[in-house]
């Protein structure tokens, strides 16, 4: 419009102004927005504001009743082009049904996995200061090397962070999370997740206090703040501030605060808050520099600083720190800041696994939409080519090409609609079900937000206009005469066009289905590698009563006057936790090294069952073998040491070696067996776990008795115990559920890819009827034409498959990087992809080709 | 003169610009329209009757000159045609008829 580049007061409404004046005839324009700016101008020289207020309602009201004017006619043309794509779905009852219902389900898939997706990048979004908290991560480099990653870290960096860095706000501290008994009122209640947390994590997290003062909830030593779950669970209704919780033989706690759950989409949980402070009263580790590495610390960073500009400091605050000192023994270790919004991703070893589903998932919503909006297309169109006697009509009545290009994508855009509105109610219903297979609280609700209703309507759009569009314009673009003659091109081109598509989507469902073949492979194989020890029948009892950790060996012995248990033996861990690190520096070694380590009796060996390659075990006739080692043969080797026997070992003081144990794994089977040594001396002489290897005749009433022998050594405390293997295959649970999941949308999709297939072949075997009655009459036999009839198809599927297989096996060798047990990826997987497809698909297309080939030649030539 | 009577808002739209004499463009006509029923019409919805009467040859328009206060834009400035006096003749008449005897009609509770 030329009114627009005139030079004017300049007002943003001008736009719009110049839009509503196309509703307008050309005569009228002009002068139309001159009157709302005359209008405007002697309302805006007093009132500017209220003068834009009155041009909006202006243009607003104009707006309709100009539309009105305009549309009366072309609301009438679109009522009707809808009440003919209305007659004509009906009147195609199957393929409506099966297009619809093919979208239907493909979409409600989608909005599934989308939840998902949504739950999981919502994790830590929530706190106020998201964007400028940061987790401090450390990697231990060792010789230039990378030996490990690690987020927990010793206890003075957050505040010494704080101290040196004026980019740095605030920091909190929180330990690993445990798990103890809390007594109340000579009530034990056995609470998980507890932390020890600095009292500024009110003030950099957003999680909200229900009771006490944020400020000083948890600045003193044994001050204790309960999660609302956890006060009720204690308390019942009654005030919990200011009461008093033991834990311990000894420590009393003061409680000063209610803080609310911490939200399913949170990464830190906790059922219980202990300072700081209490820490430093009672530590039970080493606190400097020098100390445990059992502490997260997170630092706030003010507002125009960046993660990285911290990090440039680093390498100077900790050669101060710590690589000064350690330096000599080939050490180093280096900082980084980790963004809160990411640690969901990256929290510990196991959020891996959260990463690895959350991309597969994305692919395998983004695979199954495209495989229902293909049938859709692929349907539209060859059906389309069936409409061309009507688009002739049409033509010779009278029809614009216009005309009938509107009516086409108003067919499809309404088949679309209907399909999203039935695909939404569908996720709606299954969403419970979901989140019982997923083992989450999904709310299809949190979908309605103004973004995902916006991209759903585009993609409706999108959907519908895509699969219009070819029919739309190119039957449209037919010869009455030729159409009505029934002489028209038969569509070669759009026929490779759909044989392309129908590859993509086996592609697709091929490589889903070896995937899955494969997942399921290394979950198997993970079940069955050798683990190294026993861990069938194996009770394991946790220690939590403090007074029973030093009597280990009184327990042990009335344990096994018991008729059911076989051994027993006491440890600071149990295998499939993995055990803590140290550094060690070995005989003939001037560096340290890391070595996981653990604590147990002399009869760990035998009650898990573990051999000894060399030298012999732990015995109380030696006083010496408290100050013994037994190292694992992966330790042995990473020292080059043929004969480990009599060599030394030294943390605090020098320590001997008298003995080599076969590997076992002591992780989980994403890890491959690290070194290892075995202590006898637990550290404060505290055992935490009690492991009994009973026989199977007579289980409860092992069990039963064994709850009388704890009883009689701590009657306070609940008797808790699991099973050794019960615990083990929980780990790999999470691996089993994304396995079930992925297996579900697997099947989902191939069903998809076939319903298409089916509609397809529907749509051929019409179109030659009349060739298969010619061929018939000419002497065809039924399996000719069958053959006929399929081999399309299945060059189509063999296609598909070699296109599929190199595919399947990237993504699966990606897959597989996670686990240190791999299983081998087996030609099996393929092959029976291979042959599944092919068969479902035969199976798909003959019930169609069938039909067509057993009809008599006769009534398909007879009309013309 | 059609066959057919033109609409109430054509009505008022050919009234304003009849009394508007040579000043009858869109705000003036707005206003005029205001002040005979009280009534606020957006400016786009004066437009519509115009197109209609013009189209009917009640109406006729012209561009003015530009003038500043409008952003350098031209009035579009409406004159009543001989065609449109006539009507508005009819459709006075035609008022005067229905509304007669106009207060006798209401219901008396007399009666």
């Amino acid at each position: 419009m030329t009114s627009i580049k005139k030079k004017n007061t300049g007002h943003r409404n001008r736009f719009t102004g110049s839009l509503l004046g196309k509703l307008l005839p050309e005569k009228y324009r002009e002068a139309f927005i001159g009157d709302l700016l005359e209008s405007y101008e002697a309302r805006a020289a007093d009132r500017r504001i209220s003068a834009k207020i009155w041009l909006f309602f202006q243009l607003l009201s104009s707006f309709s009743s100009l539309l009105r004017k305009n549309f009366t006619g072309g609301v009438a043309m679109f009522k009707s082009y809808f009440l003919m794509a209305f007659r004509n779905l009906k009147k195609h009852r199957a393929y409506t049904l099966i297009n619809v219902f093919g979208l239907a389900i493909g979409l409600s898939a989608a909005i599934l996995i989308l939840l998902y997706l949504q739950f999981e990048i919502s994790y830590d979004r929530f706190h106020e200061n998201a964007d400028s908290v940061y987790r401090v991560c450390i990697r231990n480099i060792r010789e230039g090397r990378l030996e490990s990653e690690s987020y927990v870290y010793t206890p003075p960096i957050g505040p010494d962070m704080k101290k040196d860095f004026p980019e740095v706000e605030d920091y909190v501290r929180m330990s690993t999370l445990r798990t103890a008994y809390l007594l109340v009122d000579n009530e034990a209640f056995n609470v998980d997740r507890i932390s020890y947390v600095s009292p500024s994590l009110f003030e950099v997290f957003s999680f909200k206090l229900k009771a006490g003062n944020s400020l000083r909830a948890l600045a003193d030593p044994f001050t204790i703040v309960l999660s609302e779950q956890t006060a009720e669970r204690i308390f019942g209704t009654k005030d919990p501030i200011g009461k008093t919780i033991q834990i311990g033989p000894e420590d009393l706690y003061r409680v000063t605060g209610v803080v609310e759950n911490p939200p399913p989409n949170s990464t830190l949980q906790f059922n219980a808050l202990i300072s700081f402070a209490t820490l430093y009263a009672r530590p039970i580790m080493g606190m400097d520099w020098n100390g445990g590495n059992q502490i997260i610390t997170y630092v706030k960073l003010g507002k125009n600083t960046t993660a990285s500009s911290v990090e440039k400091k680093f390498p100077d605050f900790l050669w101060r720190n710590i690589n000064e000192k350690i330096a000599v023994y080939g050490w180093k270790n280096e900082a980084y800041l980790q963004p809160l919004k990411k640690i969901h991703f990256y929290f510990d070893e196991s959020s891996r696994i959260a990463l690895v589903n959350f991309y597969t998932f994305s692919a395998v919503a983004v695979f199954i939409l495209l495989i229902a909006c293909i049938n859709f297309v692929n349907l539209t169109t060859a059906r389309g080519s069936r409409r061309a006697r009507e688009v002739g009509i049409r033509k010779v009545i009278g029809a614009h090409r216009g005309n009938l290009i509107r009516q086409f994508l108003g067919e499809s855009v309404v088949m679309t609609l209907l399909a999203f509105s039935v695909g939404i109610g569908a996720a709606f219903i299954l969403t419970p079900t979901y989140n019982q297979l997923l083992d989450k609280e999904l709310n299809p609700v949190k979908l309605l937000n103004l973004t995902s209703i916006f991209g759903l309507l585009l993609l409706i759009l999108l959907v519908g206009v895509a699969s219009g569009i070819h029919p739309a314009f190119y039957l449209s673009s037919f010869q009455p005469v030729k159409t009505l003659k029934g002489v028209f091109d038969s569509a070669r081109s759009k026929k490779k066009f759909r044989n392309t598509l129908v590859v993509f989507q086996f592609v697709i469902s091929v490589t889903l289905i070896v995937c899955t073949l494969l997942i399921r492979n290394q979950l198997r194989y993970i079940n069955k590698v050798e683990l190294g020890y026993n861990k069938e029948n194996m009770v394991v009892i946790p220690l939590e009563d403090q007074n029973l950790r030093t009597r280990t060996e009184e327990v042990r012995t009335s344990l096994l006057s018991l008729p059911g248990t076989v051994q027993a033996t006491a440890s600071s861990d149990i295998p499939y936790h993995g055990f803590t690190s140290n550094g060690y520096i070995p005989e003939g070694y001037t560096n340290s090294i890391m070595i996981h380590a653990l604590d147990a009796d002399e009869h760990f060996l035998e009650t898990y069952g573990i051999e000894l390659v060399q030298g012999r075990n732990f015995s109380n006739e030696f006083a010496t073998d408290k100050d013994a080692y037994l190292i694992n043969e992966t330790l042995a080797r990473q020292l080059e040491w043929d004969d480990p026997l009599g060599k030394t070992i030294r943390r605090n003081g020098d320590r001997e070696v008298i003995g080599v144990v076969k590997d076992f794994q002591f992780a989980t089977l994403h890890n491959t067996v690290e070194p290892l040594l075995i202590t006898n001396t637990p550290w404060r002489n505290e055992f935490y776990y009690l492991s009994i290897k009973i026989n199977t005749d007579d289980i409860p009433g092992t069990l039963g008795s064994i709850e009388k022998v704890f009883k009689r050594f701590s009657p306070l405390i609940p008797f808790e115990y699991f099973f050794l293997d019960d615990a083990f295959d929980r780990v790999y649970r999470s691996e089993e559920r994304f396995e079930r999941i992925f297996q579900y949308f697997s099947i989902l999709a191939i069903c998809i890819a076939l319903l298409g297939l089916f509609s397809l072949s529907a749509y051929t075997a019409q179109q030659k009827s009349k060739e298969i009655g010619i061929r018939k009459v000419l002497g065809a036999t039924v399996p000719q034409i069958l053959s006929l009839f399929s081999r399309e198809t299945i060059i189509l599927i063999i296609v598909a498959n070699i296109l599929a297989c190199p595919i399947a096996f990237f993504v699966i060798q990606k897959w597989l990087d996670q686990f240190a047990y791999r299983s081998s990826i087996s030609p099996l997987a393929f092959a029976l992809a291979f042959v599944g497809s092919m068969a479902a698909a035969f199976a798909t297309i003959s019930y169609q080709s069938l039909k067509a080939a057993l009809k008599k030649p006769a009534d398909e030539l007879r009309s013309e | 003169m059609t066959d057919k009577y033109i609409s109430r808002p054509e009505e008022f739209v050919l009234l304003a610009v009849w009394k508007l004499k040579d000043n009858a463009y869109g705000i003036t006509i707005r206003k005029a329209i205001q002040e005979m029923t009280g009534k606020y019409w957006s400016i786009g919805a004066i437009y519509v009757p115009l197109e209609r009467l013009e189209k009917k040859g009640l109406l006729t328009s012209t561009n003015s000159d530009p003038s500043p206060e409008r952003g350098g834009r031209r009035k579009r400035l409406f004159r009543i045609t001989s065609a449109g006096m006539k009507e508005l003749d009819a459709l006075h008449r035609i008022n005067s008829v229905l509304w007669k005897g106009y207060p006798a009609l209401t219901p008396d509770e007399n009666k």
